[in-house]
């Protein structure tokens, strides 16, 4: 055997070892749009099956363009079944059928709790980035998001500014909701908890007339917006009542998913107390 | 109606308005403003006039108009069990309002609303004389109402399924059961003026129900050109029952209810009870509103919650009594 044959075969042969490691590494599946994101951050492209469609939705996702590059699921078992993924990332509110069904193919299904305290955060990035086999990759994002944490909280001011976060229904988060918790950890105060509010409830317009916070964010980024809940946002007495409020305008994606984009969230709100009012 | 019932009424309607105006989340102190001992804050007004006023005057006119309409479809019927909700035109009207709201119309111009329920209302009072026929026995008429409700309960959800608004689904209770909350000045703008002049148009055949009441010839020989009225009341029910659905949802029972409980107390004359039942209409909606927001919970009771506790033992009472009528 001559000298370049046997470089060949060694080129041959690291190669196929190089694919069946790459292959150790399980190929999955997203049905939920908190686990779409956090498989596009940490998987490599070769891992990732399908996204679910809500992914490629701008009006949901702030990664529509990559997500748009993958085939998408509707959260229906014979499409999951079809793509023969080793494993399938869910929310706990998907359908416990579909789930249950996918399971006795023996596929596994891993169900990812949304973070909803500041300090579990970051705790279902560490999850899926050991269940898809890249535990060091989500361990030294963490580090990086902690570390970005931080630096953003140096910049924070002493203000006393309340911001009123309010949604179509007049929907807001009041007291043990992760909103709340990074509302105040930006330096500003959170209108609903301070009005008694516990976990997601809704406001009285009466009682937002009469409280007149600093700040006001209407956080509405659907493009149809046929409906009463939204039509609500349009009330002549909150047009007329809180003229007074600063709007400020928060892209919906970041408020979609717990996790790294709350952090630009985090600087964002930081950002607010800087400003004179 | 006797002018002392008259008066009763009218005195008991005040103090529920009053009572009606004063509740909400903020406490507004009334009888200083009212006393002139004190201008009331910038913010209490903006809550009197721009949330509790409008909410107050729909109470009143939509009340209003179901009595009404009710009085007027039983006289005209002259069938007890012929209420806009149980014959299906606050459904129907309800349906117009929800392909005007969900498939962008109304994002067009707000007149869609009102005009789709009110459209609604009238292909629904069509669909009964078609079904149930002029002269129609109570049973027809009960049955013809399920089927026109039916289809248009499931076309609402059909149309909301079909929205890619993701509160669309959610809204189905309120089209369903009606609420009057967070109403603005805007709504009473858009339905106020097809109320009025919808119920003026049933007021307009108060001698006629009368005369119908002895039988279509006798009021024929009485001079009424009975097919005219026929539409005026056909087209005052779809003008005032569909604009009041299109602000409110569909509130059931206050048509059926009202009614019968004040027949007695005009002498069962089909067109004093008119008036009276928009009176009473009025009174009972104002009531159950005021009902709605006593009621603890997380979220608002919705009004046609409490107008069907209190309609649906009733309506079930009265079929017991009319018994014998089907046999």
């Amino acid at each position: 055997m001559g000298h370049i044959a046997r470089t060949w075969l060694a080129i041959v042969l690291w190669l196929s070892v190089s694919a069946a490691w790459a292959d150790a590494k399980p190929r999955v599946a997203s049905v939920n749009l908190c686990t779409d994101q956090l498989l596009l951050l940490l998987a490599d492209h070769e891992q990732i099956v399908s996204l679910s469609y809500l992914s490629a939705d701008p009006q949901y996702s702030d990664w529509s363009a990559q997500a748009s590059a993958y085939p998408l699921n509707h959260a229906s078992a014979e499409e999951l079944v079809a793509l023969q993924p080793d494993l399938v990332l869910a929310g706990l509110y998907n359908d416990h059928y579909t789930l249950n069904f996918l399971e006795s193919l023996g596929i596994s299904v891993a169900r990812v709790a949304r973070a909803d305290s500041l300090g579990g955060l970051f705790k279902p990035m560490l999850k899926v980035g050991a269940l898809i086999g890249q535990a060091e990759r989500a361990e030294a994002m963490v580090a990086d998001l902690q570390a970005r944490m931080s630096q953003v909280l140096l910049r924070r001011q002493v203000t006393d500014k309340r911001l009123a976060i309010l949604g179509p229904n007049a929907y807001t988060q009041g007291a043990g909701t992760l909103t709340d918790e990074l509302i105040k950890l930006a330096g500003l105060r959170n209108l609903a908890s301070e009005l008694g509010k516990q976990g997601n409830a809704e406001y009285s317009l009466e009682e937002l007339l009469v409280a007149q916070p600093e700040l006001i964010a209407i956080e509405d980024n659907t493009i149809n917006r046929n409906s009463l809940a939204q039509r609500l946002l349009q009330h002549p007495a909150l047009q007329r009542g809180l003229s007074r409020a600063q709007p400020i305008d928060i892209p919906s994606g970041h408020w979609g998913c717990p996790g790294p984009s709350y952090v630009d969230l985090l600087a964002y709100l930081v950002g607010l107390t800087g400003e004179a009012s | 109606m006797s002018r002392s019932h008259t008066a009763i009424m009218l005195l008991v309607a005040f103090l529920v308005a009053v009572w009606h105006i004063q509740l909400g989340r903020i406490p507004v102190d009334l009888w200083a403003w009212l006393s002139g001992a004190g201008q009331l804050p910038e913010v209490q007004q903006l809550i009197l006039s721009e949330l509790r006023l409008p909410r107050l005057l729909l109470a009143l006119s939509v009340g209003a108009t179901l009595g009404l309409a009710g009085a007027a479809l039983q006289g005209l019927l002259r069938n007890p069990l012929a209420g806009p909700g149980l014959v299906g035109v606050t459904n129907f009207a309800a349906l117009g309002a929800v392909i005007a709201l969900y498939l962008g119309l109304a994002a067009v111009s707000w007149w869609a609303l009102p005009i789709g329920g009110m459209l609604g209302a009238s292909l629904a009072v069509v669909f009964i004389f078609v079904l149930a026929g002029r002269s129609s026995s109570t049973l027809s008429l009960i049955l013809a109402g399920v089927a026109v409700n039916a289809l248009a309960g499931s076309c609402i959800s059909l149309v909301l399924n079909f929205s890619d608004n993701p509160y669309a689904m959610s809204e189905i209770v309120f089209w369903l059961l009606g609420s009057l909350a967070n109403r603005s000045m805007q709504d009473v703008g858009f339905a106020m003026p097809f109320m009025l002049v919808g119920s003026l148009l049933l007021l307009a055949s108060k001698n006629f129900l009368d005369a119908l009441s002895f039988g279509e010839e006798t009021a024929q020989t009485m001079g009424y050109r009975v097919a005219r009225y026929r539409w005026l009341i056909v087209f005052g029910v779809a003008l005032s029952v569909g604009a009041a659905v299109s602000v409110s949802g569909n509130i059931g029972f206050v048509g059926l209810v009202i009614p019968h409980l004040l027949r007695p107390w005009v002498k069962h004359r089909p067109g004093a009870l008119l008036p009276a039942s928009a009176l009473g209409g009025a009174l009972f909606l104002m009531l159950a509103d005021c009902v709605v927001q006593v009621v603890p919970g997380s979220q608002e009771l919705k009004l046609g919650v409490v107008t069907a506790l209190v309609g649906g033992p009733f309506f079930l009472h009265l079929i017991v009594r009319m018994r014998g009528e089907y046999r």
